[in-house]
């Protein structure tokens, strides 16, 4: 996909995210969508790719976050080049692959996220972060993976066939 | 997107590595005029993608019935947060007469002593629209469409009609960044309404308030209101923040704990105003705490003879 498309497609997304989500109810917690995205390219895309797609989707998120400027970007960055270099047969072969990596992404994310804050001083409750944020992040952005999935594998197997075009 | 493998195995340290710079950047304060303009090109898209959400919200709202019902129960929740208001008003008002008197008394007792009164506070409040919150579950911040361009500046308490929401923590030319008070990084000087207790009120990862440090013969109940005290100078004084849901007492421990309810609904938040100007509270002209704890014996007026 051309950049001058994928630019605004996933800004769009981002945008999605800053501004439409509510916290689900029971949960309390939104879904990530952006991370969700990254981390499902990562697993379907050749190596590379995921990482371009974090890192416009990081800029996107780093913008209107009160986070430090970079800490999405690098995150979302480092896991989509991470995740990409395990082989997309890996994921397409197995069932249960998708959702586990889904859950320890969502992990990796804030704890990289959460390292960060620790490392500018600001006081962490570990426990009360991963068992209460993260646990049920992790949660709801796996149940978002077959809406995310589905859709992105028909793309992928169809940029394969363009690619193979005679 | 189909670079050679070598170029494409490249790509994602390059970007690694640029993240990584904007990140020490930004700590450098270096960055911020580019995400200044680049949130400029951004506001307006958010802004326009906020607006679909009534119409988002309305397609799952199905029958006519139910959206009759919902605008009356919106109605009548606006009428208690109304009522609510002005019964805050009237207790602040009470409180405010007795210290009055008290300090009339005082200067009565002391006819030599030069005293000027405490000003009152001067608020010169903007009305700034919520254009999106925090993209994180890590974090609890809204971006407004006021910056600096607008006499915005970082440590600005923003509020509601409703209570205090937070405080500018970023600003831009024309959108700044609020941090919530229920955010855990949080922490307000508050004050019980009826026993004036202070105690400080602190966010938690799940956006709960607690007001902390509570002294242990406080009689804190359900229901108390819980306001700003002005103090540290970071907030106006009397400022809601909520009420009391429960209390968390033992003996064992120096301090109590309360759960708040937050007066000002942050799923729901479209305006806010910015106080752009305020008298911090002095807390020289504090008076004394009020006893609260249980009563003291009282004497017998005269001895018998």
């Amino acid at each position: 996909m051309p950049l001058w498309i994928l630019v605004p497609l996933l800004a769009l997304v981002a945008m999605i995210q800053i501004t439409l989500l509510p916290p689900l109810p029971l949960v309390g917690v939104k879904p990530e969508l952006a991370l969700a995205l990254v981390v499902t390219w990562a697993m379907l895309a050749p190596m590379g790719e995921a990482a371009v797609w974090g890192f416009i989707l990081g800029v996107c998120l780093d913008l209107a976050s009160g986070l430090p400027f970079g800490m999405h970007t690098l995150a979302l960055t480092l896991l989509g080049w991470v995740i990409g270099w395990v082989p997309t047969t890996f994921f397409r072969g197995n069932l249960l692959a998708p959702p586990l990596a889904m859950m320890l992404a969502t992990l990796v994310y804030h704890t990289i996220l959460l390292g960060f804050l620790a490392l500018f001083n600001t006081p962490i409750d570990w426990l009360a972060y991963l068992g209460r944020v993260t646990l049920p992040t992790a949660l709801v952005n796996t149940l978002a993976l077959p809406l995310l999935y589905l859709p992105l594998l028909a793309y992928s197997e169809r940029q394969v066939a363009y690619r193979h075009k005679p | 997107m189909y670079a050679p493998d070598r170029n494409r195995s490249a790509l994602p340290i390059v970007l690694l590595v640029l993240a990584l710079l904007a990140l020490i950047l930004h700590l450098g304060g270096v960055l911020h005029p580019l995400e200044d303009i680049a949130f400029g090109w951004l506001q307006p898209l958010l802004s326009s993608v906020r607006g679909l959400s009534p119409g988002a919200e309305s397609i799952t709202g199905s029958l006519a019935d139910v959206n009759a019902l919902r605008e009356q129960v919106k109605q009548l929740q606006n009428q208690v947060v109304e009522l609510n208001i002005a019964r805050v008003r009237i207790r602040e008002l009470e409180n405010e007469n007795t210290l009055l008197r008290q300090q009339l008394a005082y200067k009565q007792a002391n006819p030599d002593f030069d005293i000027l009164g405490a000003a009152v506070l001067q608020r010169n409040p903007d009305l700034a629209r919520v254009v999106g919150q925090d993209p994180s579950n890590l974090a609890r911040y809204i971006i407004i469409d006021q910056g600096s361009e607008e006499g915005v500046k970082t440590g600005m308490p923003v509020v509601t009609p409703q209570g205090l929401v937070g405080r500018v923590t970023a600003t831009g030319t024309h959108w700044a960044k609020v941090l919530l008070i229920t955010d855990a990084t949080s922490a307000v000087n508050a004050v019980v309404q009826s026993t004036r207790a202070t105690g400080i009120v602190q966010g938690d990862v799940n956006g709960n308030l607690t007001i902390k440090y509570l002294p242990q013969g406080e009689a804190i109940k359900v229901g108390d209101l819980i306001l700003t005290s002005g103090m540290g100078g970071g907030f106006p004084k009397r400022l809601v923040i909520g009420q009391v849901t429960s209390v968390r007492r033992h003996d064992i421990e120096l301090f109590q704990e309360a759960e708040i309810q937050p007066s000002v609904d942050f799923a729901r938040l479209e305006f806010v105003l910015v106080l752009k100007r305020f008298t911090p509270a002095d807390i020289t002209q504090e008076p004394p705490p009020t006893p609260t704890a249980a009563p003291r014996p009282t004497r017998t007026a005269t001895p018998t003879p």
